[in-house]
């Protein structure tokens, strides 16, 4: 999987790319623990090119919101397709993020809030 | 009955090839069920895929460090009259596979893919065998 990161005023826009499995689910956790590391703790995982993803990927997004949360910052998921949404709403993750359209409209939130 | 075998060494990145190819062969097995539109069967596709991934995930997810023959990992594809049973092996320790809903409130790290398993297809059961671990899952198409 690719991550490409994006600052939109101030938001980290992560555009992940191809299948968010467990073989990437390392990478994408290193990704937000270095973001971390640099003071940013708002986030917009952007999953519009993402067509797999499997408990292995949410885990890691979990793990990274769990991370993101302790130090009250907040990731929240844009632009889920149909079977990426199938799976968020299976394990009743849509609940859990909060899910937006596009990513605009996912770091406009952070900016209103 | 058509029944075709998949081998892999544990190792993730073998993991997500068995899982692309899961689809594949899927696919296959419904053409070769009479199956003419198969673009119509792409939710069913993507269940299998999701379930045989999580199955191959879990078994590389307990297999032994030093990787030897016996930890070897098999998916066979059967196709029967309506539906598809794939059975993933392995030669790990015996596991829980026990039917546990994860607590989504708490935000669990893990525990989703055994859940997942079960949601997506229409049966799923696991056995002791001569060591070896066996997932059988059954998808009707």
């Amino acid at each position: 999987m690719n991550i490409k990161v994006n600052d939109i005023n101030g938001v980290k826009n992560l555009i992940l790319r191809g299948r968010f499995d467990a073989s990437a689910a390392a990478g994408f956790k290193e990704s937000i623990r270095s973001l971390l590391q640099e003071g940013s703790a708002k986030y917009v995982v952007d999953l519009h090119e993402v067509d797999y993803i499997d408990s292995g990927g949410l885990g890691s997004l979990v793990s990274a919101l769990r991370q993101t949360r302790s130090v009250e910052g907040d990731i929240r998921v844009s632009g889920l397709s149909g079977k990426v949404r199938s799976v968020f709403e299976l394990t009743r993750l849509h609940r859990i993020f909060e899910v937006f359209d596009d990513s605009l409209q996912a770091v406009k939130s952070f900016n209103a809030g | 009955m058509n029944e075709l075998e998949l081998r892999f060494v544990p190792t993730l990145d073998n993991a997500q090839s068995a899982t692309i190819a899961a689809r594949e062969i899927a696919a296959a097995l419904l053409r070769t069920a009479g199956v003419e539109s198969i673009d119509e069967h792409g939710g069913f596709l993507s269940e299998v895929e999701l379930a045989t991934g999580e199955a191959c995930c879990n078994a590389v997810k307990h297999s032994p460090e030093d990787l030897n023959i016996t930890a070897v990992v098999s998916v066979v594809f059967q196709l029967h009259d309506s539906k598809i049973t794939i059975v993933v092996s392995d030669g790990n320790d015996a596991f829980d596979f026990s039917e546990r809903v994860p607590d989504f409130d708490a935000m669990p790290e893990d525990g989703y893919g055994i859940y997942l398993m079960r949601k997506v297809m229409n049966k799923v059961r696991y056995q002791r065998e001569n060591d070896r671990n066996f997932v059988i899952m059954e998808k009707k198409f």
